[in-house]
């Protein structure tokens, strides 16, 4: 391979170094009026009254909506429904608000200022109602209802079985628990949402463009149709440059509807740029569950059974239904043979942020429970955490691997291909495992608490149903890529460059991948669950494939030779053995449209050197990880510093290996804020208390450790490519491997950590519990 | 924004001299993007934190959205946009950021190749762990930092590099030129 598999650097980057980045905040439309949001103050509340009066009367206001003007808004649609989900979605502007930072009014103005001057003009009577906001207390028999309409704060009760874990457990020679109570988190992308709306009412029928930073534009599009009643064909979505996403801007939000309408209604370009602490308040969150755990091992440390109960807070609505305790509950037995398992799954509504799949989407937290039982397994039967997990992964020879479990989509959950051994013995290598467990001993001699994590995990990664590419020959030799994707710093206009490049073995500077845009090809779905390379990359590969044949089909004609005697090379159809007989690919661009109009085709194949290829994957393409950090915990202040960091994944074959390693390391950057510094909190009331980066803590350059990464390679059959997903690995194991490593390193108080984030704080709070530290145990 | 509040100011930027009458309230941030149409320069989180929108001021790196736009009257100022050479070829920082794919989404960038401009300048001879301390302003999402740490550490190199052979040529000037011959 000329092209697939190497380091190329990429072609995005010398527009974005200097600052010619087309973000929505930088497009320049004429006109354009700008949007702004008053926002409720209260988790849940009736409003009585709203006077808009004396903002609509400020000069340079163009409009103010409030409820009235949304009687007639229809309620958001349910993306993922499911037959145990009772759903709830929210309705643009309503009179009931369901939690703080929902908008209750709209402003449209000149300019931001303006906006804001007006939003403070609003004045607004909410009539309180009883709110919730914490799982513990949304279980309640008593609890206040987030929705009134409801029965119950149960969005959906549902369970996963494999075997019988809880006639198993009875004869389980060892059983661990653990419990785990894990925290809410902010996608957090350095540019927050935004989107641009203009309408354009001079053509046959009113026609819709919106600017997005969005990770789905087709999905956008989709929505917009059926919300607005108007065809896909008069409504364009484009995404130029996105800031981040991490999963922030793959959801419809109301903002999206309004916005859209209001510029409808005012005739004009209207644009929106979400502030940070709306989007604290109101872009969705991630993570929230509590477990209760059991796990039972033989004697030997293999694995029988494993039983958990999961409280999942899905926040007032369910955007994306209820993915994520699905995606959970169908992912904690992970690499390992589990035969017997049975989890019981609830899904609260509270009256919080909404909650939808975060890079990770679920699997860090089904990564922590078995991990950590594994630990305390290992711990008590005196086997090493590395020998306890190579005892029960799933081996090499047995992928095709059924778990016995279904799949988010009811089909039965198979694991393609791994090697999950070799990702954990790579890891160990890499990591000097043995050697940091000797140094363990003499730091402890020294008074220093080092403590060794150790997780490997898996993420199902390229997801259907499908996604497009099309691939085109211009007539001035180049390739033209377009798909249906829409990226957000993942690199795809090189990746997906090479993989053309590779087909036509030309340079990739020969070929232009162009997407985030709904005029490029008819049908899309979306960029989230790591499933950009394998699909969209498979859709490229075949698109290409089929044009490259073309392509040959028509030199083969003119030249009267077979298909066979040709081959591809440098942007010329050449004869294998007489180089000389050639025609550029541009010429055949050319040749491909008829010599010149008016006169007949020549070819047997269709005119044009276009061809548009869908890919629909059978299953998901399981990515496989282990990951082992060294961290030290001072004792007095419960400082805890990671010293040393390494990850192994396993992401199928690597299409860029430069642009994969940046992938992973994100990852594990999102994963360490996520384990020890990021959280959302609410009062028991839904108010929310981090609502800026000074209360919500992003790890900077000073936090995030320097990461050993390494590759294996295991091929994935389900696609041409081998590929599996990239985009999320990293996230997945971290908390579970610093939740351990912790743990390791305080084992004298005996101490149980169980939450995530782990905080200093907290721990202090465990080892003043526990008893006097006992004498060295490793 | 009514005109009767407002301030007229002139500042240089990336060595250019705009004039422009905006509101005391208008952030910087906000009268780079809007009002002379430097995109470049981002907003990310307008309360100091996140960096996105780190410039220089009178060569010293600062927030573009905690400073008025007023305050920058007469200041000389420099963004992303002027990091580049004019002729387009670009700055070895940029340079070093595209080699060692020290960018992802590319929305933090532009603050972070300017915090990192000015720590260069600061310290030419940095320690990895001191170029974390120095960028620990600027909120990354996307890289998890590690390239972009390899990024200012190889831009260090390109620069100590340059201002050897700047030396050197002008040691060589010196000679040819014979005015500094030591007897």
């Amino acid at each position: 391979m000329n092209y697939i598999g190497k380091e190329i650097k990429r072609k995005i980057d010398p527009r974005l170094i200097r600052g010619d980045g087309r973000y929505i905040a930088d497009l320049n439309i004429p006109g354009t009026l700008s949007a702004a949001f008053l926002r409720s103050p209260h988790a849940h509340a009736r409003i009585k009254e709203i006077n808009l009066e004396q903002a609509r009367k400020l000069s340079g206001v163009t409009a103010v909506f409030g409820p009235g003007d949304g009687k007639d808004f229809p309620f958001l649609p349910v993306l993922f429904p499911h037959p145990k989900l009772v759903p709830v979605t929210q309705r643009p502007l309503d009179f009931i608000v369901h939690h703080v930072g929902e908008p209750v009014a709209m402003v449209i103005a000149e300019n931001r200022y303006i906006a804001e001057d007006a939003l403070d003009l609003i004045t607004v009577e909410y009539e309180q109602l009883p709110a919730v906001a914490h799982l513990d207390d949304a279980i309640k028999e008593d609890a206040p209802l987030a929705h009134q309409q409801l029965e119950s704060n149960i969005a959906a009760h549902f369970q996963q079985s494999i075997g019988d874990a809880k006639e198993a457990m009875k004869d389980a020679p060892i059983v661990v628990n653990h419990r785990f109570k894990i925290g809410r988190v902010s996608c957090l992308p350095i540019e927050t949402r935004g989107l641009l709306a203009k309408w354009d009412f001079k053509g046959p029928e009113p026609e819709l463009e919106v600017y997005a930073a969005t990770q789905s534009q087709h999905e956008m599009r989709s929505i917009l149709s059926k919300l607005l009643k108007t065809p896909e064909h008069n409504i364009r979505v484009a995404a130029p440059d996105v800031g981040g996403a991490f999963g922030a801007k793959a959801i419809f939000y109301v903002e999206d509807f309004l916005v859209v309408w209001a510029a409808k209604q005012v005739k004009a370009p209207v644009r929106w740029i979400e502030d940070r602490m709306e989007h604290m308040m109101s872009c969705i969150h991630e993570r929230e569950q509590y477990h209760e755990a059991t796990l039972g091992v033989s004697e030997d440390g293999k694995i029988i059974a494993v039983i958990d109960k999961m409280l999942a807070n899905n926040g007032a609505y369910v955007p994306w239904g209820i993915i994520v305790p699905i995606m959970t509950s169908t992912l904690i037995p992970g690499p390992y043979k589990v035969p017997n398992y049975f989890c019981d799954a609830k899904v609260l509504y509270t009256n919080t942020v909404p909650m939808a799949p975060f890079r990770g989407a679920g699997r860090p937290q089904a990564a922590l429970i078995l991990n950590r039982l594994l630990d305390q397994a290992a711990a008590k039967l005196n086997i090493d955490p590395v020998e306890i997990r190579r005892r029960n992964l799933i081996q090499e020879n047995e992928f095709p691997y059924r778990t016995g479990l279904l799949s988010r989509d009811g089909s039965p959950q198979i694991y393609d291909s791994g090697d999950y051994p070799k990702v954990l013995d790579e890891a160990v290598k890499l990591s000097d495992y043995y050697e940091w467990r000797k140094k363990q001993k003499e730091y402890r001699q020294n008074g220093k608490y080092i403590g060794i994590g150790v997780a490997t995990a898996i993420e199902n990664t390229g997801f259907g149903s499908f996604e497009g590419a099309t691939v085109r020959i211009e007539e001035t030799g180049e390739i033209t890529v377009l798909t249906s994707a829409a990226t957000q710093g993942q690199g795809h206009e090189t990746t997906f460059a090479q993989i053309a490049a590779e087909v036509f073995d030309m340079p990739i500077e020969k070929v232009t991948v162009r997407e985030g845009d709904t005029k490029l090809i008819t049908y899309g779905t979306g960029t989230f669950a790591s499933r950009m390379g394998v699909i969209v990359g498979t859709s490229v590969f075949k698109a290409a494939e089929k044009i490259k044949e073309k392509a040959l089909q028509i030199a083969g004609e003119k030249f009267n030779v077979k298909r066979e005697e040709l081959q591809v090379k440098n942007g010329y159809v050449f004869k294998t053995d007489e180089p000389a007989i050639r025609i550029s690919l541009g010429e055949l661009a050319h040749e491909a449209k008829g010599i010149f109009p008016g006169t007949t085709y020549p070819y047997n194949v269709q005119p044009g050197l276009e061809v548009t290829e869908y890919f629909a994957p059978k299953a998901a393409s399981i990515t496989g990880m282990t990951d082992i950090a060294v961290v030290e915990v001072d004792p007095d202040s419960c400082a805890i510093k990671v010293l040393e960091y390494t990850s192994i994944h396993d992401n199928g074959k690597l299409l860029n290996p430069l642009v994969v390693k940046g992938q992973v390391h994100g990852g594990i950057s999102n994963g360490i804020g996520n384990a020890l510094y990021e959280e959302i909190v609410y009062d028991n009331q839904g108010q929310l208390l981090t609502s800026t980066l000074m209360d919500y803590l992003v790890p900077s350059s000073c936090e995030v450790p320097e990461m050993k990464i390494g590759h294996v390679e295991t091929p994935s059959p389900l696609n041409p490519l081998g590929a599996k997903g990239a985009g999320e690995s990293g996230t997945i194991p971290v908390p579970a491997v610093i939740q351990s490593a912790v743990e390791d390193a305080l084992r004298a108080w005996n101490i149980k950590v169980e939450n995530i984030p782990v905080k200093p704080a907290h721990l202090k709070d465990l080892m003043r519990k526990a008893k006097e530290p006992a004498e060295i145990i490793l | 924004m009514t005109q009767s509040n407002s301030k007229e100011i002139t500042l240089t930027v990336n060595g250019k001299q705009y004039t422009t009458s905006v509101e005391p309230r208008m952030l910087l941030s906000d009268v780079l993007r809007d009002e002379l149409g430097l995109t470049g320069t981002h907003v990310g989180c307008e309360h100091g934190i996140c960096g996105a929108c780190t410039i220089t001021m009178d060569g010293r790196p600062v927030r573009s959205c905690l400073v008025f736009g007023v305050q920058a009257n007469q200041a000389e100022i420099r963004t992303v946009e002027g990091l580049a050479e004019p002729d387009g070829s670009l700055h070895p920082l940029q340079e070093a950021f595209w080699e060692k794919h020290g960018l992802q989404c590319g929305f933090c960038t532009p603050g972070v190749l300017m915090s990192a401009c000015h720590f260069l300048e600061q310290n030419p001879n940095p320690s990895r762990e001191e170029i974390r301390e120095g960028i620990s302003g600027n909120l990354c999402r996307c890289t998890g930092y590690q390239n972009i740490v390899d990024a200012v550490e190889m831009a260090a190199e390109m620069l100590n590099k340059n201002k050897k052979s700047e030396e050197e040529t002008s040691d060589l000037e010196i000679v040819h030129s014979g005015r500094k011959v030591e007897v």
